[in-house]
């Protein structure tokens, strides 16, 4: 009976702790508190993502394997600057660089960007997301674009905090981009993640022809989202008679467990 | 009481950093291990569930500014299991021994993946109003269960012998009952 009132106050103290807790995050009381702990333990979490990276390298580390990943990579790297060239030449830009930077390539789009370190990913296993070292105090705002430092689009961002932000992979179910197929009509549809497996493009007209190893990108139709950041490749086509629309299942150009540095991008002259 | 505080702030932020930017990069299943919640059951059986409550608030506070769920989704999560070891400890595995360890960090470990799949079930009802989604979400979450099912086992049983060797905390039970 006795241990009953005391785990009975317990439980009581614990829920009153956590309603606190809740109350105090809303009305903005726990920030500083919240700001100290993200800044303080960012530097840690950032070697320790980088050589947890390194240690699910070395799984795979056996030297005929790292030759072929080393020359995958290099073959993934020229498929990524070979598209890029070709987003270029399609959409009729006067410009002839082949090799562009990042830097570049926004700085053509009127974007500025934000570097940003990978510090963790998928803490809690329901979404596929990952947490970068740069927030609101880097300009750093909701829905704004991440890319790679090569240039491809792999998500959004879904929370913002001083010091860090929170990034929605493009392959989460819960994430929609506005994308366009660089075909000769520009056709236009909406890219999903698939249960953070792939991507896929749906919303497409049935009477709109598509090919597989079509560029997908950006439509620029979104606030924060410049047009023609590259989200992958046509892989395959699905088109059943009885749906309304055709959908098209994409290749994305990165790996998504690989990711230690991002771009973020800011548009110019936006709010 | 320094020494104390030292090793409490060690332990809490040492698994956290562990958890949030270790694990998630490891090859395979070893990436749905759940260190903060083995800790947990592992503190709850072995020392008190007042100590693991207080470990588990820690925890969910710092895990939630790093989480995209809502704020406190995490600790609600971990307190809520914390609760259910609790009752089935009181009730039902009332011994300090291997398999106590073993039950609870089963229970835990379904309870608390449950309470995150309900959380992601209505945030993709909420934006997506598609049942069928949620049915695939589903699908994929319970492959998902039992590789963590597996691992957090396997981490808890790893616990126990390395801690079994160094304290008396356990029971003997089925081992050993003829006396000589």
């Amino acid at each position: 009976m006795l241990l009953s009132n005391k785990s009975s106050k317990l439980i009581l103290i614990a829920l009153i702790v956590i309603c606190l807790l809740i109350f105090l995050h809303v009305i903005k009381v726990l920030s500083p508190l919240e700001n100290i702990v993200t800044g303080a333990s960012k530097s840690i979490f950032i070697s320790i993502y980088r050589i947890s990276n390194e240690l699910g390298s070395v799984y795979l580390n056996y030297d005929s394997r790292q030759k072929l990943l080393k020359e995958n990579q290099e073959l993934r790297d020229n498929i990524i600057d070979l598209s890029r060239e070709k987003s270029v030449c399609s959409t009729e830009k006067e410009e002839n660089e082949f090799l562009r930077k990042q830097l570049n390539f926004l700085e053509e789009n009127d974007c500025d960007y934000q570097l940003a370190n990978v510090i963790g990913k998928n803490i809690d296993n329901t979404q596929n997301a990952i947490i970068v070292d740069k927030g609101e105090k880097h300009g750093v705002k909701l829905t704004q674009p991440v890319i790679t430092d090569k240039g491809v689009l792999i998500g959004k961002i879904v929370k913002v905090r001083a010091n860090s932000s929170i990034v929605l992979l493009i392959n989460d179910d819960l994430s929609k981009v506005a994308a366009k197929i660089q075909n000769q009509t520009a056709t236009g549809g909406i890219v999903e993640g698939e249960y953070g497996l792939g991507i896929k493009m749906k919303l497409i007209p049935k009477t709109e022809k598509i090919i597989e190893g079509d560029i997908v990108v950006t439509s620029g139709l979104e606030k924060y989202t410049p047009a023609e950041l590259i989200i992958g490749q046509v892989e395959r086509i699905t088109n059943e008679p009885e749906e309304l629309f055709q959908e098209a299942s994409i290749k994305s150009f990165i790996e998504f467990d690989k990711i230690t540095f991002v771009n973020i991008v800011k548009k110019k002259n936006v709010d | 009481m320094l020494i104390k505080a030292i090793k409490h702030f060690f332990i809490i932020f040492g698994l956290l950093a562990i958890q949030v930017a270790l694990i998630p990069n490891l090859p395979g299943a070893l990436a749905k291990f759940n260190v903060i919640l083995v800790s947990l059951i592992f503190i709850a059986t072995v020392y008190r569930f007042y100590l693991a409550g207080i470990y588990g608030m820690v925890w969910g506070f710092v895990l939630d500014l790093y989480s995209p769920l809502p704020f406190a989704a995490i600790v609600v999560a971990l307190m809520a299991t914390l609760y259910v070891a609790y009752k089935v400890f009181e009730h039902l595995l009332t011994n300090k021994s291997f398999y106590t360890l073993l039950g609870l960090a089963l229970i835990s470990t379904i309870v608390y993946h449950l309470l995150c799949f309900v959380y992601s079930s209505v945030r993709i009802f909420n934006a997506t109003r598609d049942l069928a989604l949620i049915k695939q979400t589903a699908i994929f979450s319970s492959n998902d269960l039992l590789w963590q099912i597996a691992i957090n086992l396997t981490a808890i049983s790893v616990l126990f012998l390395v801690f079994n060797f160094s304290s008396r905390r356990f029971n003997a039970v089925f081992v050993d009952t003829i006396k000589t």
